[in-house]
This record gives C-alpha cells, sequence and structure tokens, in this order.
C-alpha cells in the first residue's frame, strides 16, 4: 500500500446516534419511511477527507425517507464522539440531512459506529440497530508523480517514433526570425510505453531560386513553412500519420509557395490585396476588397492540393502496410490533426511607393491552416496587446473529440478553404504552433483561448518564465546570442511541466522575432 | 481539468445472494486499490456505483478516486435494468460536463454493467433514453448462464460473458475494469461513431466476448 494512505495515528472510534423522529399522528404513519431510513442506513458509507482540505459528506441518501414537506418526521442526532478532536463536526443541515463538514487536522483511518433508532410520537421503538462503516483522513495530498512510469516503446512495430524531438533556425536573410521547437512524449504514453504521436517540422527559404534582380529584394524573402499534428490516441499509427501529413503538407506548400509556376502569381495575389487594404486604410474606405478575394481563390486552392497530398500520402501508406502485412489497415488508423503556418516578409518600404508621407515599413504575411485541437496564434503585445489565433479549434462535446485531415471530406476546396487564414502584420513577437498537450492546461476554456490576458499569461508567466533560456534576455543580449539548438533544448525541458491531470504528448513550435520582444521588454522596464 | 466519468451499474438482485453478491465486494474493493495506485485514475477518474435489484440506488455519487470508497450492497430482489438505464441517464446528465465556449467537457462517460439475470421491469423506456445519450465506451457483462443477452446486445455492442457468477471470474471481471479506466483518455473523431472494446486492453481469459 502506497505510504501517503497509512493513518498517521488513531484515535478513539468515531460515533453517532441517529434518530428517526415521527410525530405524525397515530393511524397515519408511514412505515415506508421508516424502511426508507433504515436502507439508507445501510448504505451509508463516506467519502475519503484529506488533510487541511474542506470536506463536506451530506448524506444524501436519506432525503427519500424524509418525504420533503413532511415537517412531522424528521433527523436528529445524539451522541456524536471523536469528530471534533479531527477538526470535524456531524451535525444535520438546515435541509435536515446529517452531514460531516471540517477541515480535518490530521490523517485518520478507523471505524464510525452507527446507532440508528426511531421514535414515535415521543417514544423510542425497539428496532435499533447497528452499522460500521469506516472512514479515512488521507495525507495532505496524493502525490502522484511518482507513481507514473516512463517505459521504452515497444520494438516489434512498423513504425518507430522518438520520444522527443527538437529543431531549430536561425533565419538570417529574413530579418531577425528564429525558429525553435520541442516536441516530448507525454507521461500518460510513457506509462503506457506508448509512443509519442505528435510530430512537427519546417521548411526554410534560405535563399529563393525565384529571387529577381529587379525587384528591389522583394522575392529575396521566400515563405518559411512550419507544421504541427497531433496523431490521435485512438489510432494504431497515428505517430505515422501525423509524421506524413506535417513532411507532406509542409513540402507542398514550401514548393506551391516557392518554387511552382503558381509561386510568382500566388505571392503577387498576396501583395496585391496587401496593397488594395492599404490603399483602402487610408481612405477610410472600408468595405470587401476585391483582390482579397483573389487571393483567397488562389490560397484556398494551394492548401487545397496540400492537404490533397496529406490526405493521398496516409492513403496510400496504409495501402503499402495492408499489402505488406496482409492486415485490415485503414486511413483512420493514422488519423492525426494539422496545424500550417507559411510566414514571409515583404519589402515593403520598396515595393509600394504609393503612400507619400512616409516609407512603409516591412510587412509579414502569415498564412495558416488549422484542424483539429491545440492552437495557430500570434502573440503581439506591442499591437494593441491583441492575440490573433488563426483560425479555430475543433473541439467536441466532450474532451478528446476533434476533428482530423486524414477525414476524406477535409481534403475539398469547401472544407480546406475557411479553415486558411491569411495577415499581414506590420511585427510580432512570436507565432505559436501548439497542441493540445500544450494549451490544455493553460487555457481552461475554448473563449480562454481568445482573449489576451490568457495568451500574456501563458507567454510570459509560463513560457517565459518556465524557460528562460529559450529567450533572449537584455543580459545575454549583451553576452551574445544563445545558440539556436540550446534554446530548442531548454524549450523541451519546460515541456517536463508538471500540471496535475494533463499528460499528454505537448508540441510548441515558435518563430520568435528576438529584437522586438527585448524591446518590448526594455520598455516595459523603463515603465 | 477533464474528468473521466466512470459509472459501474450493478446487479444486487436476490439471484446475487451469497458468492456471487461477496464477490462483487471483493471485486470493488480490489478495483478501489487498483485505481489509487494509479496515476492517471487518481488525478482524472471519477467514479460512480449504481445498484438495482427492484428498486435502483446511485450508493455512490460520482466520486473522485482518492475520494472513493465502496459501497455497501446487500442482495434481495427483482432486476431493475430499464429502472437502471434511465437512472445512469439521469446522473450523468446531472454530473457529466459537455464542452461549451466557457468550460472544458469532461471525457465521455465509461460504464459497466454486470447483471446475472432477466428484467422484471419495463426496459423499452430505459432502453431509448440510454441509447440517446453519447457514452463512451459501454460494456454489458453477463455474469453466468441466465442472463438476457439478446437485451445487453441491444444495450451495447460490447458484451463480455462470464462462464460462472463465481468469485475468480467477478474478480477477474473488476480487475478488467480498472485496467480499462487507465488507458481510457484517448483523442478520437467528433463525427465519429461509438466507442468499441478496441480501446480497451483485452479481457482476460475468464472474460469471453460475445460476438454480436
Amino acid at each position: 500500500m502506497d505510504k501517503s494512505f497509512e493513518p498517521q495515528s488513531t484515535s478513539p472510534a468515531l460515533s453517532f446516534t441517529l434518530v428517526f423522529v415521527d410525530n405524525t399522528p397515530p393511524g397515519h404513519k408511514d412505515r415506508y419511511c421508516r424502511t426508507q431510513f433504515e436502507t439508507a442506513v445501510r448504505q451509508l458509507r463516506f467519502d475519503v477527507a484529506r488533510v487541511k482540505t474542506p470536506y463536506l459528506f451530506r448524506m444524501s441518501q436519506f432525503s427519500d425517507a424524509l418525504r420533503p414537506g413532511r415537517d412531522q418526521v424528521r433527523l436528529e442526532l445524539e451522541d456524536v464522539q471523536g469528530f471534533d478532536a479531527l477538526g470535524l463536526a456531524c451535525k444535520i443541515d438546515d435541509g435536515g440531512l446529517p452531514q460531516i463538514v471540517g477541515t480535518p487536522l490530521r490523517a485518520f483511518k478507523g471505524d464510525v459506529h452507527i446507532r440508528a433508532c426511531s421514535k414515535l410520537n415521543g417514544e423510542k421503538e425497539p428496532d435499533d440497530f447497528e452499522v460500521t462503516r469506516s472512514f479515512e483522513i488521507a495525507e495532505e495530498s496524493v502525490d502522484t508523480w511518482p507513481l507514473w512510469q516512463d517505459l521504452p516503446t515497444p520494438t516489434d512495430t512498423p513504425y518507430e517514433a522518438p520520444n522527443q524531438d527538437t529543431l531549430c533556425k536561425t533565419i538570417p536573410l529574413s530579418a531577425p526570425i528564429v525558429v525553435i521547437g520541442a516536441s516530448q512524449r507525454g507521461r500518460s504514453h510513457a506509462h503506457q510505453g506508448d509512443f509519442r504521436d505528435d510530430y512537427m517540422t519546417a521548411r526554410f527559404a534560405d535563399s529563393n531560386p525565384l529571387s529577381r534582380g529587379d525587384d528591389n529584394g522583394e522575392w529575396r524573402y521566400g515563405w518559411h513553412v512550419l507544421t504541427v499534428s497531433d496523431g490521435a490516441g485512438s489510432a494504431t499509427f497515428s505517430r505515422k500519420g501525423a509524421q506524413l501529413v506535417c513532411d507532406t503538407m509542409a513540402d507542398a506548400l514550401f514548393n506551391e509557395l516557392n518554387h511552382s509556376s503558381n509561386s510568382a502569381p500566388l505571392t503577387d495575389a498576396v501583395r496585391d490585396s496587401f496593397n488594395e487594404r492599404w490603399t483602402r486604410l487610408q481612405a477610410n474606405c472600408f468595405g470587401p476588397v476585391d483582390s482579397m478575394t483573389r487571393s483567397r481563390l488562389k490560397l484556398g486552392e494551394t492548401f487545397t492540393r496540400a492537404v490533397y497530398a496529406a490526405y493521398m500520402a496516409v492513403f496510400n501508406e496504409a495501402a503499402t502496410l495492408r499489402e505488406r502485412t496482409r492486415r485490415h489497415v485503414s486511413v483512420r488508423d493514422y488519423n492525426a490533426t494539422a496545424l500550417c503556418v507559411a510566414v514571409k516578409r515583404f519589402k515593403g518600404a520598396d515595393g509600394w511607393k504609393s503612400d507619400k508621407l512616409h516609407r512603409r515599413p516591412p510587412v509579414w504575411a502569415i498564412l495558416s491552416y488549422w484542424i483539429g485541437d491545440g492552437a495557430v496564434a500570434v502573440y503581439r503585445p506591442n499591437d494593441e496587446n491583441r492575440i490573433l489565433t488563426l483560425g479555430k479549434g475543433d473541439s467536441g462535446e466532450y474532451a478528446g473529440e476533434t476533428r482530423f485531415i486524414t477525414s476524406k471530406d477535409e481534403a475539398r476546396f469547401d472544407s480546406v478553404e475557411p479553415r486558411v487564414n491569411l495577415t499581414f502584420l506590420r511585427n510580432f513577437e512570436g507565432i505559436i504552433l501548439a497542441t493540445d498537450g500544450v494549451t490544455d492546461p493553460f487555457f481552461p476554456s475554448d473563449s480562454s483561448m481568445e482573449t489576451f490576458s490568457a495568451w500574456q499569461t501563458f507567454w510570459n508567466d509560463k513560457l517565459r518564465a518556465g524557460a528562460p533560456d529559450a529567450f533572449p534576455s537584455l543580459q545575454n543580449e549583451k553576452n551574445g546570442e544563445i545558440a539556436p539548438q540550446k534554446r530548442a533544448d531548454a524549450l523541451l525541458r519546460w515541456l517536463m511541466f508538471k500540471e496535475r491531470g494533463y499528460h499528454d504528448d505537448r508540441t510548441i513550435l515558435l518563430a520568435l522575432n528576438d529584437k522586438l520582444a527585448a524591446r518590448n521588454r526594455s520598455t516595459a522596464n523603463d515603465d | 481539468m477533464r474528468r473521466l466519468p466512470v459509472y459501474l451499474l450493478l446487479d444486487v438482485s436476490g439471484s446475487m445472494s451469497g458468492e456471487p453478491i461477496e464477490a462483487v465486494k471483493t471485486g470493488m474493493q480490489t478495483l478501489h486499490n487498483a485505481l489509487r495506485k494509479d496515476p492517471y485514475a487518481l488525478e482524472s477518474a471519477y467514479v460512480s456505483v449504481i445498484t438495482f435489484a427492484s428498486e435502483v440506488n446511485q450508493v455512490v455519487p460520482l466520486t473522485e478516486v482518492a475520494q472513493f470508497t465502496p459501497p455497501e450492497i446487500r442482495a434481495g430482489g427483482g432486476t431493475a435494468i430499464g429502472g437502471v438505464l434511465a437512472k445512469v441517464v439521469e446522473c450523468a446528465e446531472a454530473e457529466v460536463k459537455k464542452s461549451t465556449p466557457e468550460q472544458k467537457g469532461d471525457w465521455k462517460p465509461l460504464v459497466f454493467i454486470m447483471t446475472d439475470g432477466y428484467p422484471t421491469d419495463s426496459v423499452d423506456e430505459g432502453l431509448a433514453k440510454f441509447k440517446q445519450y453519447h457514452w463512451g465506451t459501454v460494456v454489458a457483462c453477463a455474469a453466468g448462464d441466465q442472463c438476457d443477452e439478446e437485451l445487453l446486445a441491444k444495450i451495447t455492442g460490447n458484451v463480455v460473458k462470464l462462464a460462472t457468477a463465481d468469485q475468480n471470474s467477478i474478480a477477474a471481471f473488476f480487475k478488467w475494469v480498472s485496467a480499462s479506466v487507465s488507458t481510457s483518455s484517448k483523442k478520437i473523431d467528433a463525427g465519429g461513431g461509438d466507442s468499441t472494446m478496441d480501446e480497451l486492453p483485452p479481457p482476460p481469459p475468464e472474460i469471453t466476448l460475445v460476438q454480436p
């Protein structure tokens, strides 16, 4: 038996007498009530109490016997003994039900002797009986951490997956962006020897082959693509599904956006929609942006192709394994969510000269696609303290229910297009892609994920405070940069955080704008 | 925090008197001890016990594992299967949280029904209500040969059978229930159908799967 459940000391047995009082005029006695009283006494049991934790146990099974509204029938308590020494009281509450209430002072394990009798019109009946029930006050906290096991994953499987992973990259050409990511097998998976079903990857456009000499550097900045996926716990090979989804989506988007014949018109459409939006904004003219509609159409098509590629990759993998093993394998066995971001810096100042008043600063275009739970968000405290969640999570009525990219219906334009988000930002402190293993513990509800204060707590008090080495501070700014790998390692260490009840796989992928972060922090300090 | 609600529906009719009811008591003790040692169950599982004979009683409301103590049970009376199906829906509706924008939902409840006989009440209404609720995995266990297996098959696709309602088989059943509780938090398709036994550990040899 675990130590924490051992009693610290014993004390004299607890006891009380419950009296069923019936003062209904003779002749109207309801034998049924007394039978119910007896049944309720025999069914008595007490929840385990905990030291220093307020305890209230209502013996609600007596409510049937009391027949609400019949005030001639009531329960009384006599000879209550032993409870006060434990910091508890045994009494009748306002509703007429017996209860044990209080804040236990110390651990206890022993019996409660209960004597039951009835009094009809003041006369004691001879049908007394006794029951003995156990009662326990457990130690202050039940420490569950030592109970979690860390079992190795099986080896006789078609797909391996390491228990953790990190990712890091400084992107030199596209302004000071550092991408760091970490993924950790959850305690609940480790306890069962299950695989990590999360996966993440990224594709970086170091130099863009489409770069043209005459565009003032516009094309020097390619699209970077980040993807994260969470394999379904109910699907046998979801770890492979998550990997296929991430890699296929990343490759497909990267090629579409940077290399294909579609790339230039697509990027032009994105820039045009920004231009038009900007011009209208300057003229205080709101309303639908025509070129936005055009770019959305192109983007919808592009992402649909990428989602379809991911679906087909999983479909073919299932077919191959089915062929090889002669066992029933279907796409459902690879169910996984998908979080994708593509980001590109536009060299605004030279590209857009229509503004006569001032040169325009560069602008970031952020594309996203999000299906399933977790979150894709942009943290930008300097910009009106707003959080920008790039899409909406798909959570069902109950825990664990979500949507997967591996459903065939998801690879259609009509399903994909509404999930695609295009945003233009002057700046941001961080782009966040995280699985629900990371978001669930910190966001108490779906609506809190839309509020800046919840994200601020997450970003500053949890993430930055928990993994300081993953973020540059003024101090180490002077001492030079921390190597990206060290930052990713710090993130991985943070992912081991202990949060009772939350033990899923955890993955977080961040694109960080260090300069902006440092500036925000120094302004905050100056204040 | 997301809780995993577990409803145990136990037959305490007259025919369970003697060895079977004692075995159920021991079984619940075993379940309790096993769950107390399991970190997942300790942090997430909430257990309720509903007994049914001629009358149906929720003898333990949904209670976290660390606070749970096995109830006192006595055998006697009929077998109100219709009544207990209606009761568990009523309890779940009151006790299990669904997701809203402001709160996170619990896991879909697990339900284990153990019975050794034919219903003595009318079942249709309770069964209809039960089928409408969104349960997680529902397992019906026929203890011995004198069960209405056809009815159990209507309650759930997951019917298991104990050859006899003796100490060993019932102990094995409760052990399996506790193992199932420890492994039941899986991400599933929100548009998907009912959960199946695939998500539970394989039952021990004392328990036979009844093929639908």
